[in-house]
């Protein structure tokens, strides 16, 4: 039987493609089945480990004994291992833990990769010895701030971070916020990570701010001319913002004196920080007089001092608040009103009386106010 | 003479890890450990078992710590419990002692501290 030429070219194709797909198929079951036979192994190992660290940790193994059991392995299985307990262990257990990577050769291994190592390996030793607090480490990471690669930046941000030193600080934090790879939450998100260690570099920082602002009334939207951050690298008034949340992320309430002096002299964008900071505090100065901010020009700020008012429940502020249900932003309404709510009697008053009234948008946000209180 | 029996402990925690170590260190302390991993699971062996103490976790997965307390305050009103959370969630920690909580410790922690707390309040109570 003679085949056609054309059709025995077709068949051909289809061989080859069903060959390939056969090939393909086969990869993916192998990859599946040894990525699957790892996570196995890889569980097995941590339930051994489980015990040997635990049985070290609380005195039953010495560390001798306890490297000698685990030293040898896969450096990445046991950062693996080792970093949930490195995350949520303080004071002698995790100096205890440190001394045992240590003994197994886990610093050794990720130091060499931080000097030596391709990028993806800088990157990991820079995450695996900032959580292990090695402080020999540090200058190296902070060279690495200066990296190009965006990834390599972000790594030595986090490790620089979770080491709890507090020098790296203000490097990290210029090279972030100078970086436009970076968003000011993301940034903000990394540098939280340093913690509330950090809080007396960032009021000294801001009392330096302080002391440079012009005296300026509230409302008017003047920086400072000098600061003390490179302005070639970042926005000063973006810098300060940051410092400001950062605060308020801690809850450093030592601040508040400090946040209340430079309120005074505050532009827009840094009053409604600290507004904000007050805010995650969830305290205010205790001679804090929220009227101007209440009737600022700016609705942003309007609105963050109603919530703050909940703070303060200054009852002078109440015909202030009273205004601003009739305010042409319904968010400064909602939460003017919600501070009311908040108010007992007087501002439930209030509500009732403007629920009943004329004016049309401060009845409608009334009654709102009114019917979430009586929930 | 039989030796008394040893005091059970909940520990409700969703890290394997963590819940780990404090059951570890709690079983070497002599104490019988219960350990559980989310919050229904928690709320069901607080009521249902005879505990001497919980510690409790905030962020679980099914039911918050939070919503674990609120219960086992009605069911056992003074049954010791110290609650776990992040300094972050501080509002969390002060509804917690609101609550009834009788201690609290902010991760990252020493649980040798927790032991020492943990053994405070039951002498205590």
């Amino acid at each position: 039987m003679v085949i056609d030429p054309y059709l025995q070219i077709l068949l051909i194709i289809i061989a080859v493609l069903a060959g390939m797909i056969i090939l393909l198929l086969a990869a993916m079951v192998m990859s599946r089945l040894l990525v699957s036979l790892n996570s196995q192994k890889y569980r097995l190992k941590t339930q051994e480990w489980e015990d040997i660290y635990l049985s070290y940790l609380y005195g039953d193994l010495s560390l001798e004994e306890a490297a000698g059991l685990m030293e040898g392995e896969k450096p990445y299985w046991l950062w693996k291992f080792f970093a949930p307990y490195l995350e949520v262990l303080d004071g002698h257990d995790f100096e205890k833990t440190k001394t045992l990577c240590r003994e197994i050769g886990l610093i050794h291994h990720y130091q060499k990769k931080l000097h030596r190592g391709g990028a993806a390996g800088k990157a990991v030793a820079a995450r695996v010895l900032g959580a292990l607090r090695c402080r020999e480490s540090v200058s190296e990471m902070l060279n690495l701030l200066h990296s190009k690669t965006p990834f390599l930046v972000w790594a030595a941000a986090q490790g620089l971070a979770k080491s709890k030193e507090t020098d790296p600080f203000f490097p990290t934090a210029q090279a972030l916020l100078g970086n436009t790879f970076f968003t000011y939450e993301g940034a903000t998100e990394i540098l939280a990570g340093f913690g509330e260690n950090v809080g007396p570099q960032i009021v000294w920082y801001l009392e330096k701010e302080v002391e440079q602002l012009p005296e300026v009334g509230v409302g008017q939207n003047i920086n400072s001319s000098k600061s003390i951050v490179r302005k070639d690298m970042v926005d000063p008034v973006d810098f300060r913002s940051m410092m400001i949340d950062l605060l308020g992320f801690f809850k450093y309430r030592q601040a508040l004196p400090l946040l209340q002096n430079l309120l005074e002299k505050a532009d827009e964008e840094t009053t409604v920080h600290i507004l904000k900071a007050f805010l995650n505090m969830g305290e205010v100065p205790a001679n804090l007089d929220l009227k101007p901010y209440l009737e600022h020009r700016y609705w942003v700020v309007r609105n963050f001092s109603a919530r703050v008012w909940k703070l303060t429940g200054d009852r002078q502020a109440l015909p202030v608040l009273e205004k601003l249900l009739s305010d042409q932003n319904w968010w400064v309404r909602f939460n003017a009103a919600e501070a009311l709510g908040s108010a007992g009697q007087p501002g439930l008053e209030i509500l009732k009386q403007k629920s009943a009234g004329d004016e049309q948008v401060a009845a409608a946000i009334s009654s709102y106010a009114l019917s979430r209180s009586e929930v | 003479m039989s030796e008394p029996e040893a005091k059970k402990i909940l520990v409700a925690e969703d890290d394997p890890g963590l819940n780990r170590l404090i059951s570890f260190k709690l079983e070497k302390e002599g104490y019988r450990v219960l350990p559980v991993f989310d919050g229904k699971e928690a709320l069901k062996t607080a009521l249902e078992e005879e505990i001497s103490a919980i510690v409790l976790d905030i962020m679980m997965p099914f039911l918050e710590g939070i919503q674990v307390l609120k219960k086992v305050r009605i069911a056992k009103p003074h049954l010791p419990v110290i609650v776990l959370s992040v300094k972050s969630r501080e509002g969390d920690l002060h509804q917690a002692l609101e609550l009834g909580a009788n201690d609290y410790m902010t991760k990252p922690f020493q649980p040798e501290k927790l032991i020492e707390h943990l053994q405070k309040i039951m002498r205590n109570n």
